[in-house]
């Protein structure tokens, strides 16, 4: 069960935190 | 159940991205990338998330009387009042550090968030060092310390709260001293970023100093409430015992201190660059190794319930942070140069470094004497010194900081032109009046020397607000004078309690009496009050009031009693009364007269007080004086 909610946390938080690395790669794309 | 699973995941979570922020931030720090750097940042924003997340579900174990988790069984029943039980959050080993980690990443996260204008590179290495230290810190919880442990079977009830934190002090001090040492970190942190992204500018400085004056303030708040704490529940009369926890606690707040002061005269005058790095430095190492003493129980102290197997883990990370300051200091020693050489002692800066010297001597006197047992263990027989010890080399020191407190502020910067001496005459004439005062009054030994000292103190840090008009941008130089007026009251308070202190033990049938200093107690009447904590009282009149003393007892807890201490406080003196044993037809009872102890406290929140209304809003350094005998003494 420890380790569920683990990955569930660390998924909802890699969103969080990768966000301004995907918006970066985005606007590098649309470049 | 449930609420075992999400704590465990939340702070192995937490791990996790604590580890990806620090590893991230230190990346973007030598690539100087400002989107890794971000996402670094939100590395550590998250770990707070998750260690909240962990503290919330401790703090629902522990309301609910979820006694298949350890901590739980151990730390509270069912007796306890919920104020108590959400307490018992940092009553124990796990939950402390649980409690360190909160304050640490939450603190941390708005400290990076807030240092947007630091740039790139020191902001990237300042997250990454505290993410590193929160990964260690859940590391510990994950691995070695969880406050997340299953029993195997679920108890009915609990073991219950140790008797001498069931008390209204255990719902602020530890959350404030404990604060305080977890929050050195983040000036420690600022300080190594700047030396690894090798910025030392004033803006630099002056966030720092804010940063270390957020910790001094908590930890302020901590040692204070410690000695109300002390003074209310231990039943010994005083409030300070030199005891090797309060000791270890007073020492990176003395390093702080010498910081706070100090570090004006590297704003000023780009002097005392390394030193001032040092301070901030030696302050977190001193909280570190503080907290390996207290939880190796390499010492023995009357904190023993803090006692457990972490300390050798704390000692590594102490020999990792040891190396890596001391390896960064070398490193950029050349840069750390002063701008120019002092030009004359009798200055400012001048005064400051005596102070910071005075300061580093009580922490090498206070530090020696703590380690004694130690050191002299290692070679023969343990040697251990008492309060004697501590009251003869810290009285002189403290005596002559007051001095520095009365002059010091009066001196410009650069040097002291010829006749500064004239801006004595007030705070002489105080002390000359002072003196003259207690000497007809008759008062003899330290309170003579002591007492004059402050009196000039007192006129100083007056006289200091008296010339400029009130606005807000005065506000450091208000600020630093109201903290060096609480500092006068604070010393008022423990001069006059410890020179003035008044003690009698009596035992007495119904009907007698004892007097101590003026003050006479008569024996009334026994009682005593049933219950699962089984309590006995005697009441005893003095004039119109009457005092309640009273002993309790912990069946539950192996019998253990501790004392119920009457205090009946004005602003002039305490009568203090603690209750030894007791019958129907006796009672043995010690009564303290203790003067001028509330002192303590009122001097204290007025150093609080100070401390904030100095560094309410932006971190500007100081405006330039009205004139050089008003300058901030320091905030």
């Amino acid at each position: 069960m420890t380790w569920v909610f683990a990955t569930v946390l660390l998924m909802a938080a890699a969103v969080y935190v990768l966000w301004p690395l995907i918006r970066h790669w985005e606007d590098e794309a649309g470049d | 159940m449930i609420t075992a699973s999400l704590g465990g995941a939340a702070l192995l979570a937490g791990l996790a991205l604590a580890g990806f922020g620090a590893g991230l931030s230190a990346w973007a720090g030598v690539r100087r990338d400002a989107v890794l750097a971000r996402v670094g940042r939100r590395g550590l924003y998250a770990a707070a998330a998750a260690v909240v997340l962990a503290s919330g579900a401790l703090e629902w174990a522990l309301l609910g009387h979820q006694f298949e988790l350890a901590y739980v069984t151990e730390h509270t029943d069912r007796s306890l009042s919920w104020p108590l039980l959400a307490s018992s959050f940092y009553g124990g080993q796990e939950g402390s550090l649980l409690y360190w980690t909160l304050v640490l990443t939450v603190l941390g996260s708005v400290a990076v968030a807030a240092a947007g204008r630091s740039g790139v590179r020191l902001r990237a290495y300042a997250t990454a060092i505290l993410a590193a230290l929160a990964g260690f810190f859940l590391a510990l919880l994950v691995f070695v310390a969880s406050p997340f442990d299953l029993l195997e079977i679920t108890p009915a009830d609990g073991l219950g709260l140790n008797p001498i934190l069931r008390d209204g002090g255990m719902l602020i001090h530890p959350p404030f001293l404990l604060a305080g040492f977890s929050s050195f970190a983040i000036p420690f942190a600022f300080a190594m970023a700047s030396l690894l992204a090798g910025r030392y500018d004033a803006a630099w400085m002056a966030q720092t100093r804010r940063l270390a004056l957020v910790a001094w303030s908590l930890q302020t708040a901590g040692l204070t409430l410690g000695m109300w704490w002390a003074y209310h529940v231990l039943g010994w009369g005083g409030y300070w015992g030199w005891d090797p926890v309060e000791n270890v606690a007073l020492l990176p707040w003395l390093a702080t201190t010498a910081y706070v002061h100090s570090a004006q005269v590297q704003e000023r005058r780009g002097q005392l660059k390394a030193w001032n790095l040092g301070l901030v430095v030696g302050a977190f190492l001193l909280a570190i190794f503080g907290t390996f003493l207290v939880r190796s129980g390499a010492l023995v102290s009357v904190h023993t319930f803090a006692v457990s197997d972490i300390g050798p883990w704390f000692f590594g990370l102490l020999a990792v942070l040891v190396a890596f300051s001391l390896g960064m200091l070398a490193w950029r020693s050349r840069s750390l140069r002063p701008e120019r050489p002092l030009e004359s002692p009798a200055s400012r800066e001048g005064a400051f470094l005596l102070q910071n010297f005075l300061l580093i001597g009580l922490v090498a006197a206070v530090l020696w004497g703590t380690l004694l047992p130690l050191m002299s263990g290692l070679f023969g027989a343990q040697r251990v010194v008492g309060p004697s010890y501590y009251e003869r080399v810290s009285g002189p020191l403290f005596l002559a900081l007051l001095l520095l407190l009365a002059a010091g502020p009066l001196l410009p910067w650069r040097r002291a032109p010829r006749g500064w001496w004239r801006s004595l005459a007030w705070p002489a004439a105080a002390a000359l009046l002072a003196l003259a005062a207690l000497a007809l009054g008759g008062v003899r030994g330290v309170g003579l020397l002591a007492f004059p000292v402050l009196a000039a103190a007192a006129v100083t840090s007056v006289r200091g607000l008296r010339p400029l008009p009130w606005a807000w941008r005065h506000r450091r130089v208000y600020g630093a004078y109201l903290a060096h007026l609480g500092v006068v009251v604070v010393a008022v308070g423990i001069v006059g309690s410890h020179v003035w202190q008044s003690q009698r033990t009596a035992t007495l049938a119904p009907g007698q009496a004892v007097t101590v200093a003026g003050h006479t107690l008569t024996f009334d009447a026994f009682g005593a009050r049933p219950g699962s904590v089984s309590e006995q009282f005697v009441t005893l009149t003095m004039g119109d009031e009457t005092l309640q003393p009273a002993r309790a007892f912990y069946p539950g807890l192996g019998g253990q009693a501790v004392s119920r201490v009457a205090i009946r406080s004005t602003p002039l003196e305490d009568v203090y009364v603690v209750l030894n044993d007791a019958a129907p037809d006796h009672a043995t009872v010690t009564v303290f007269v203790n003067p001028l102890v509330t002192w303590i406290w009122a001097g204290a929140a007025i150093l609080v007080l100070g401390i904030l209304l100095g560094n309410l809003g932006s971190a500007v350094p100081a405006a330039a004086p009205v004139r050089a005998r008003v300058a901030a003494p320091a905030t």
